[in-house]
């Protein structure tokens, strides 16, 4: 019998030995080798390749809640007949950052495993919102970029994913030694905005920070990917919002209309039909009926059009 | 509106070399009856822009019919007399092999290739250029192309990746379904490429040939558990672009001219 962990045998004999170690044992100790794949230091890698041994001899039951799991995320993503287990959220969170952290180390070894980390990498961002999960996934694109392999639905799902500190985490690498990192992080984050962001924004991590700072509220994810376009806009900035902002920033505190009838002004701006005069009497009619005391008789026809300066600032 | 920019004359004249049920004649009233200006340099840019658009929706059909597969990028197969199987997924181009002869035994070889709805447009594409391009002109200008998706495109096919604003539904345009709530396990259903056929159908690879309502069952099929979100037709169209691919043509039939015999 051997002695060595199913995971000390692929790691110094290779996956062929781990198999032909471990379907012997199957075969002579069933019980030895129920406890062999229940260790805990198994990898989620060792375990996958043994994945066809455990369907062959049917020990799926015998297994630990972990690999049970981890068996049942595998035959989800492909179609395979699936193990009865209950379980809670954070003992799936549990098994699916134990299967992606095995990809730090074995990304490539099969198509069927990087497919099974893609899978579980979404799961996690999308479904579970982990942010430790977003980390792992950017750094594995950069991985599979420096090895010209496959991360377009990697790439997705972080960019689906809406949480904003992606950009930060991807820009980290904009300051990389190694040119192929640098270029694709640039590559990404002017991909990342619809093109709304110069060359001099992501010539550097600080010089990307001043332009995160200054866009991210305004951001929003499309969903959009690689499959729709070459340089899909994985977010858009709402220039509208943004400039109704930086508006209002301008206009002294005095002057600037109640709170709660702030979004009422930007749709009200937003749905006029193409007659900004007929939106600012409406709002200056909600204005009156809400605070008389602030109201005034309307005379600004766009406040977007005559931004030029704080002078130039006209009051609603 | 079609505006001829170096010729004068009246847009009927080409209209009539064309038989009224022809799909060329369609594109053709479809844009001069819109609002939008198409402009030209003259009669023989718009009718190569025609030619072109017809021959891609053939190729559609023509793939559609050859058989080639369906395939994850993971999964992605290639005749390697014609092909290099890249890591990614991707097919490259081997050296010493002719572009026209690479595309076209996909078509007469359909089975023994598989890839994912993009860059079956791809694919689709270079075949209409070849309908249009003499063989020896299309093989100096894609002399070295890679098939995967919208990276890797040709330069002289780059316009092709990016997806605009339209303002009319032209035969052989390039559309996209999305499909927003797409299942996890299945992220190749979050969208479908496809090319308008121009009679209330879309060519898409791994779907076929249907009309919208179809393509977006066949997209919400693949939705996660419990989602009301349906897919959708974009309001966006992509195409080549067929100005810089009628000044190939021109460059090099004057190029030809000029050769003494």
């Amino acid at each position: 019998m051997n002695s060595l962990s199913l995971e000390e045998t692929r790691k110094n004999f290779g996956a062929e030995k781990l198999h032909k170690s471990f379907e012997y044992s199957l075969k002579t100790n069933r019980n030895f080798a129920i406890n062999q794949v229940n260790d805990k230091s198994l990898s989620f890698s060792t375990f996958f390749l043994i994945i066809p041994l455990i369907e062959k001899y049917n020990i799926a039951n015998m297994l630990n809640i972990k690999n049970k799991i981890a068996l049942k995320t595998y035959s989800q993503l492909f179609g395979k007949k699936q193990v009865f287990i209950e379980f809670d959220k954070e003992k799936e969170i549990s098994v699916l950052k134990w299967i992606i952290e095995s990809a730090s180390y074995d990304d490539g070894i099969d198509d069927d495993y990087d497919r099974l980390i893609d899978y579980a990498t979404a799961k996690l961002i999308d479904e579970y919102h982990d942010d430790e999960a977003l980390n792992s996934a950017i750094n594995l694109s950069f991985l599979r970029n420096s090895k010209g392999e496959y991360n377009h639905d990697l790439l997705w799902a972080i960019f689906k994913s809406g949480n904003p500190e992606i950009f930060k985490l991807i820009a980290k690498h904009l300051n990389s030694m190694n040119n192929k990192e640098a270029d694709f992080s640039k590559d990404l984050l002017i991909n990342a905005t619809n093109g709304e962001i110069t060359e001099n924004d992501v010539s550097s991590f600080e010089n990307y920070l001043v332009w995160i700072d200054e866009n991210q509220p305004y951001m929003y994810s499309t969903g959009d990917g690689y499959n729709m376009s070459s340089s899909p806009d994985f977010y858009k900035i709402d220039s509208a919002l943004k400039n109704y902002e930086k508006h209002k920033a301008q206009i002294p505190e005095s002057k600037k209309p109640p709170k709660e009838i702030d979004k009422n002004y930007i749709d009200e701006f937003l749905n006029a039909d193409k007659s900004i005069d007929s939106s600012i009497h409406n709002y200056s009619d909600l204005m009156f009926k809400t605070d008389k005391s602030k109201w005034k008789e309307p005379k600004v026809i766009n406040p977007y059009k005559n931004i030029k300066s704080e002078n130039q600032i006209k009051e609603v | 509106m079609i505006q001829l920019l170096q010729q004068s004359g009246d847009i009927s004249s080409i209209l009539n070399e064309y038989p009224q049920e022809s799909m060329e004649f369609k594109i053709i009233d479809k844009m001069n009856k819109s609002e939008k200006k198409y402009r030209f340099q003259n009669k023989e840019h718009l009718k190569f822009e025609v030619d072109l658009r017809d021959e891609i929706i053939k190729s559609s059909v023509a793939l559609f019919k050859s058989h080639m597969d369906f395939a994850v990028f993971r999964k992605t197969r290639g005749n390697p007399q014609y092909w290099e199987r890249l890591g990614n997924g991707g097919l490259k181009l081997k050296n010493g092999v002719k572009a026209s002869e690479a595309i076209s035994d996909i078509f007469s070889n359909g089975r023994m290739y598989a890839t994912e709805c993009a860059t079956a447009m791809v694919i689709v594409y270079y075949m209409a250029i070849l309908q249009v391009f003499p063989q020896e002109l299309f093989d100096k200008v894609f002399d070295n192309i890679t098939l995967m998706n919208w990276h890797y495109l040709d330069r002289n096919i780059s316009e092709a990746g990016m997806l605009n604003e339209k303002s009319d539904e032209l035969p052989g345009d390039r559309r996209y379904f999305k499909n927003p709530d797409v299942d996890l396990t299945t992220p190749e259903w979050q969208g479908e490429n496809v090319i308008d056929l121009g009679n209330g159908t879309f060519y898409g690879h791994g779907i076929g040939i249907h009309n919208s309502q179809t393509i977006i069952n066949a997209l919400n099929e693949n939705r996660k558990e419990g989602s009301t979100t349906s897919a959708y037709l974009m309001e966006y169209a992509g195409n080549l672009d067929y100005k810089k691919l009628f000044k190939i043509l021109i460059d090099y039939n004057q190029e030809d001219a000029e050769i003494p015999a």
